[in-house]
């Protein structure tokens, strides 16, 4: 898959896993953990690409993703 | 002025300003690490200049100049390697920041980005004991008994994921405040408990140095938020905690439960001090503000503090404080605690029962085995409570509490128990009416030889 600008996969262009933050909100609240999925059960059943000034808007954004689909959603920067 | 003064003065001014200078240089520059490595060598400085010139008027101004100085060399420097390494290195900031009661400091961006919680928790500790405690790297390896390279790897690890993950640096909005300023808190107890009861067996069972830095940076946390009922109950609890450090220990090194403690070696100024903050709290309760969990924690210990001896310990209040507490929290070491309180009130057999019923949840902690079996020392299940004190000191990794455990287990009355083939031949005296006629039969454990036919 290529990234908007064509200029690389999006999987390339993704930050590493140190870079990664979880964040569940399926519960009554927003549960923020640090890291990649642990499971390797857990599969990727899509993304999103979305702008925020910093981390804390981007989890507040995938915090109501993971609501409105009922799972988990793992956050990186996009580089 | 003498050496001892200007190291003292040193001492000071790293307790003092150390975060100051941190923060400002994170601010000014967009980099932890550069104000990091540039407040070091600021401290270094003083500690090569201060003997000979004399500590500075305001020690404050001058280390962070100093500091100031020394990270602009720094990225001049690096500015001639590598033009992009400096654009790599900004954090992303610069909203303005919502004030916060009425002190805005640059040390509270610091303390919430160290406490984020895209950050692990041990590196979330560790950071924050490094950039806003100013221990060094090797100081807070020894404190959570693990190598300097690791220690030191976990905490350039937790700066590059703020920078990569762009951690914001700043303090959060009143929205998100509550359930940020509880993660900065819950960094501080675990500090502060590590202190309290050392887990592992190959160190001081009390470590005097972790719970004075927890209360030194709830002192600080406070006087930025000081309308934060919850950084006022969490100091509250640590106070009152600290207070009966030196009686929790005795002089052979094992643990000193707190209905043998010496409570006039109890640290009167602590109390006080604790007892003054759990006032407040009760006052702003009174008017309608719903305490959270560290301040009913705080309540709970000043209702011991105020006590002079067990008996005298109002336990219904206890008892009520912890009901209140369950009702925020039904984490199982809340129960479990709650079914000590209430065994002072309605007896061991009824907190047994309590107990008993977190043997699912809690059968790998050692508190609960301890509880158990001081529950049923109380019942005079002797049997049933030494395995229960086995398994406590199985469990267990304090020095001083193994050494409680086992002395507890060891006092056991032990009626040894004779197969039931011996009870027969030898008629063994039942009840306390044979035992008051003054005579006591020994029963050896040697192997029973058949009776005589």
């Amino acid at each position: 898959m290529r990234s908007s600008d064509g200029s690389g996969s999006v999987g390339s262009r993704s930050g590493g896993l140190d870079t990664a933050t979880v964040i569940d909100n399926r519960g009554e609240e927003a549960v923020v953990t640090d890291g990649p999925f642990l499971e390797s059960k857990e599969y990727l059943v899509g993304f999103w690409i979305i702008e925020a000034p910093d981390l804390d808007v981007a989890l507040k954004l995938a915090a109501e993703g993971s609501k409105a689909c009922n799972r988990k959603i793992e956050v990186r920067p996009f580089l | 002025m003498s050496l001892v003064d200007v190291r003292a003065a040193i001492t000071q001014a790293h307790h003092e300003e150390w975060a100051r200078v941190v923060a400002t240089l994170t601010k000014r520059f967009g980099d932890l690490d550069v104000a990091e490595e540039a407040a070091a060598e600021a401290f270094a400085t003083a500690v090569e200049r201060w003997p000979a010139d004399g500590p500075p008027p305001n020690p404050g101004a001058w280390l962070t100049t100093t500091a100031t100085r020394k990270a602009i060399d720094r990225i001049l420097r690096e500015n001639k390697r590598d033009d992009k390494q400096k654009e790599a290195r900004m954090l992303y900031d610069d909203n303005p920041p919502e004030p916060v009661g009425v002190i805005d400091d640059e040390r509270l961006r610091l303390i919430f980005t160290c406490c984020h919680p895209a950050l692990a928790m041990q590196a979330r500790v560790a950071l924050t004991l490094r950039m806003v405690g100013g221990l060094t790297v090797p100081e807070i390896a020894r404190a959570f008994l693990v190598q300097e390279t690791t220690m030191g790897q976990r905490i350039t690890r937790a700066k590059a994921k703020i920078k990569a993950a762009r951690i914001p640096y700043r303090v959060p909005s009143a929205e998100d405040l509550p359930a940020r300023v509880s993660g900065v808190l819950a960094v501080l107890f675990l500090v502060f408990n590590e202190g309290y009861l050392a887990t592992g067996p190959d160190t001081d069972p009390l470590r005097h140095d972790l719970t004075a830095e927890a209360i030194r940076l709830a002192r600080l946390i406070l006087a930025l938020m000081p309308d934060d009922g919850e950084v006022a109950g969490l100091l509250a609890l640590m106070l009152l905690t600290e207070a009966r450090r030196t009686a929790r220990i005795s002089a052979s090194g094992e643990l000193v439960a707190l209905d043998e403690q010496d409570r006039g070696s109890w640290d009167a100024e602590l109390v006080a001090e604790g007892h003054r903050l759990v006032r407040e709290r009760l006052a702003a309760a009174a008017a309608g503000v719903a305490p959270d969990r560290y301040q009913i924690l705080a309540a709970i210990n000043a209702v011991h503090t105020s006590a002079r001896d067990m008996r005298d310990t109002d336990w219904s209040q206890i008892v009520a404080l912890y009901d209140q507490l369950v009702r925020l929290d039904r984490s199982p070491i809340i129960v479990l605690n709650r079914a000590i309180a209430v065994a002072e009130l309605d007896g061991p057999e009824v907190a047994l029962a309590a107990v008993d019923r977190l043997d699912d949840t809690l059968a790998g902690d050692h508190a609960h085995h301890a509880t158990r079996a001081a529950l049923l020392r109380r019942l005079g299940r002797s049997h049933e409570s030494r395995a229960a004190y086995d398994r406590a000191i199985e469990l267990a990794g304090n020095t001083a509490e193994t050494a409680y455990l086992t002395r507890r287990r060891d006092q056991l009355v032990s009626r040894p128990r004779i197969p039931v083939e011996r009870v027969r031949c030898t008629s063994w005296p039942v009840g306390h009416a044979a035992w008051s006629a003054a005579w006591v039969m020994m029963i050896s454990m040697s192997p029973i030889r058949a009776p005589n036919p």
